[in-house]
């Protein structure tokens, strides 16, 4: 039996006026690798393979924030970094990979266009399902294409293989407007860009304090007591029922599936200054009440999705996107989008 | 069982709500003025010897310490001062907190002041302020504001009842109309369904006009122990019934997120000792930071089951002339949201209705009166139960 050709996803929903897709403003290689990660299932340990700059919450010990074991391995940018990515993947047949890259963040700040965005892919390979890869990815020559293009071509090159299997999956790209080596040396400038439109302070919140709540807000970690038998979501450390602060058993609500109580379309105006970036850039926005397990709510903002789409009773799934800057970082959370949203048109699965 | 509070309110000061040429201190000094001489036989019988002051500090004008600033403004130096913030609910935690001190007898005379600065802020850093009382991290950095937590109430109301919309605008167009009988109103401007419905929306469904607006203002009320009160004034009104209760911050942690638990149970608590009930109430002071607020505070205070309010909205019975006349003083809507005098603004009102003060906007007969006043979208909440000596 044949597997289903896998369809390629495109996340970037935004063009510029000249037609170019562009990274969408919630997305980068954070969460794409992200997204690659997940749709690898549950296979063990996968190497996380990242090709340019990476912001600091790689090394913030992802295993840990992620509830599974993940190895990473920085390479330097350009098609240099792609040619040792791949390389390494090659050497690594028994354990799955996840090769990321990022164009300088900075990349577009100058050019025009609907959002300053900068290109980000993701793709995720398994050796193990098609021995062959590895020969493929060895033949692979760099061609000096900034991070889209390189991805694109990367993946167009291991999924047209000779009488071969087609089983890579591209898990996000979009292709970038730059051009090659589009030297932006300071990171950090996004950011900037982002504060400078922000033309407020936003609500505070501490680093401590955020990355405690990771574990509920990237995994939908939840407590059950094993006392009273009450599920506290998000989790506090303590059971909402009894108070009991031990022996609790962690586990995860359902990441699909959860429906949406009531939904509410922010308009101008109407959104936190945080988010003022957002409304400007890219309009009004949905946010939704959403049940994901019987009586286990959370209060999530709709993506991928145009405003008003959305209704009370339509069922959401989730996926890790970025929700607001902070103390020079991006922050991140799971947003919701509708099942449709999801699988951007490809080829048709078998029957 | 005691039948009441044993505490009565023998004066009360009310500043004009809107976008005041007056600073904090102004607005502080002039309301206290006015509570003071409203007390029909003035204070010299003694001297006010505790005060609780509910603000916000929006802006971040005085963020600690404000006491000091109504000491310096208002010539009550020496006595105790005690702040109160419960975010919008400031104001009726003030009140409860007072009458608790006179009920004790450790205060023989207290005054409350309410007092909010709001719109000499620029525009992004008001935003950040109206914020800063809701849930943080689940709320606000989903992209909510108080707007978006009240959008996400008011859709889910009107998915359950069909009706809704149309009882949201006509709690807009009431409160306006009501608002043009009070000379302290912040809009004394009659607005009609079909403008709240053409509104831009800030959070769906909710439009500009189902918001309260931004305001300054400030309300004060004096305080005296119930058997005494004919020393200040022989129209004394009563504090019969206090209420109070709080929840979880955020709407998603609350077993039913449409309802108002803190408000149930300030309501619950309020009307346990009190000589009368629901039925006998002469008027109803209800927090409408939304339109959507007033329907919800109508079902949780007990005048309808859920999705009751909008026969009850819809059919005049909140009207002035209504069976239950809801904000004839325009409520947050058209009066105007100082947020820290929110609640003790409310207190006047009932002051002055039932001392039949009330000019245009006077319910006849008025005895009896409920106030009810919430911070953010819920978290906490009060019921005071006024009535007539």
């Amino acid at each position: 039996m044949t597997p289903p050709i896998r369809a390629v996803r495109v996340w970037g929903r935004l063009a510029d006026p000249q037609g170019h897709r562009l990274t969408a403003p919630d997305e980068d290689e954070f969460t794409m690798a992200i997204a690659a990660l997940e749709h690898l299932g549950d296979r063990s340990a996968p190497t996380l393979h990242g090709v340019g700059r990476l912001p600091e919450v790689f090394r913030w010990g992802l295993s840990g924030a992620l509830g599974r074991s993940v190895a990473l391995c920085e390479h330097p940018p350009g098609a240099e970094g792609w040619k040792a990515a791949l390389t390494e993947v090659a050497g690594a047949a028994s354990t799955p990979s996840i090769v990321f890259g990022v164009d300088g963040p900075g990349h577009l700040l100058d050019s025009p266009g609907p959002w300053p965005g900068f290109g980000a892919a993701a793709f995720a390979l398994d050796l193990r399902e098609d021995p062959g890869l590895r020969e493929r990815l060895l033949a692979w020559v760099p061609n000096g294409a900034p991070t889209i293009e390189a991805a694109q071509a990367i993946v167009d090159a291991l999924a047209q293989p000779p009488g071969g299997r087609p089983t890579l999956d591209l898990a996000g790209w979009a292709p970038s407007t730059a051009g090659p080596g589009g030297a932006d040396p300071e990171p950090s400038r996004h950011l900037e860009r982002w504060a400078q439109r922000a033309v407020s302070e936003g609500a505070y919140m501490p680093e401590a304090r955020y990355r405690e709540g990771i574990a509920s807000h990237w995994r939908l970690a939840a407590d059950r007591c094993p006392r009273c038998s009450t599920v506290t979501f998000p989790v506090r450390g303590w059971c909402r029922g009894c108070g009991a602060a031990d022996d609790l058993v962690r586990f995860e609500l359902p990441r699909s599936g959860g429906r949406v109580e009531a939904v509410t379309t922010i308009g101008k105006g109407g959104q936190p200054t945080e988010f003022d970036p957002l409304v400007e850039f890219g309009g009004a926005y949905d946010v939704a009440l959403v049940e994901l397990a019987p009586g286990l709510r959370a209060t999530l903002m709709m993506t991928d999705s145009p405003p008003g789409t959305v209704r009370a009773g339509d069922r959401i799934g989730t996926v890790l996107r970025r929700l607001y800057p902070m103390d020079g970082q991006w922050r991140y959370g799971l947003k919701a989008v509708l099942p449709a949203a999801r699988e951007a048109p490809g080829p048709a699965p078998d029957p | 069982m005691t039948a009441r509070v044993p505490a009565a309110i023998v004066g009360a000061g009310h500043t004009r709500f809107g976008g005041l040429a007056d600073g904090p201190r102004a607005l502080l000094k002039s309301v206290v003025d006015r509570a003071r001489a409203s007390v029909d036989r003035g204070l010299s019988g003694g001297g006010i010897d505790a005060v609780f002051l509910a603000t916000l500090g929006f802006g971040g004008w005085q963020i600690g310490n404000a006491s000091a600033v109504l000491a310096e403004a208002a010539g009550i130096v020496g006595v105790p001062v005690t702040r109160v913030e419960n975010a919008c609910a400031s104001g009726g935690y003030a009140l409860r907190a007072a009458a608790d001190a006179v009920g004790s007898g450790r205060s023989k005379l207290a005054l409350v002041v309410g007092l909010e600065k709001m719109t000499d802020v620029p525009n992004a850093r008001r935003r950040y302020w109206l914020g800063v009382s809701g849930d943080t991290e689940w709320e606000r950095l989903s992209g909510l504001t108080f707007a978006g937590v009240y959008g996400l109430l008011a859709a889910r109301y009107i998915a359950d009842h069909p009706d809704a919309r149309e009882a949201l605008a006509e709690v807009a167009v009431k409160n306006h109309r009501h608002g043009l009988a009070n000379p302290n109103a912040q809009f004394r401007k009659a607005i009609t369904r079909e403008a709240v419905l053409a509104a831009p929306k800030v959070a769906d469904p909710l439009g500009l006009l189902d918001c309260c607006p931004v305001s300054d203002g400030a309300a004060a009320v004096v305080i005296a122990p119930s058997d005494e009160a004919h020393r200040y004034t022989d129209t004394p009104v009563h504090i019969v019934g206090t209420g109070a209760g709080s929840d979880h911050l955020a709407v998603q942690d609350r077993p039913d997120p449409t309802h108002f638990a803190a408000t149930r149970r300030a309501a619950d608590e309020a009307f346990r000792h009190a000589p009368f009930d629901r039925r006998s109430l002469s008027l109803i002071e209800v927090h409408d930071c939304f339109t959507i607020a007033e329907l919800i505070a109508l079902e949780d205070l007990g005048f309808a089951e859920p999705g009751g309010a909008v026969r009850l909205t819809l059919d005049g019975s909140t009207a002035r002339t209504g069976r239950w006349p809801v904000n004839v003083d325009g409520g947050l809507k058209a009066k105007g949201h100082p947020i820290g005098a929110t609640g003790v603004s409310q207190a006047y009102e009932g002051f002055v209705q039932v001392r039949a003060q009330a000019g245009e906007r006077q319910v006849p007969g008025a005895e009896r009166a409920l106030l009810h006043n919430v911070g953010g979208s819920g978290a906490s909440a009060t019921v005071t139960l006024l009535a007539r000596g």
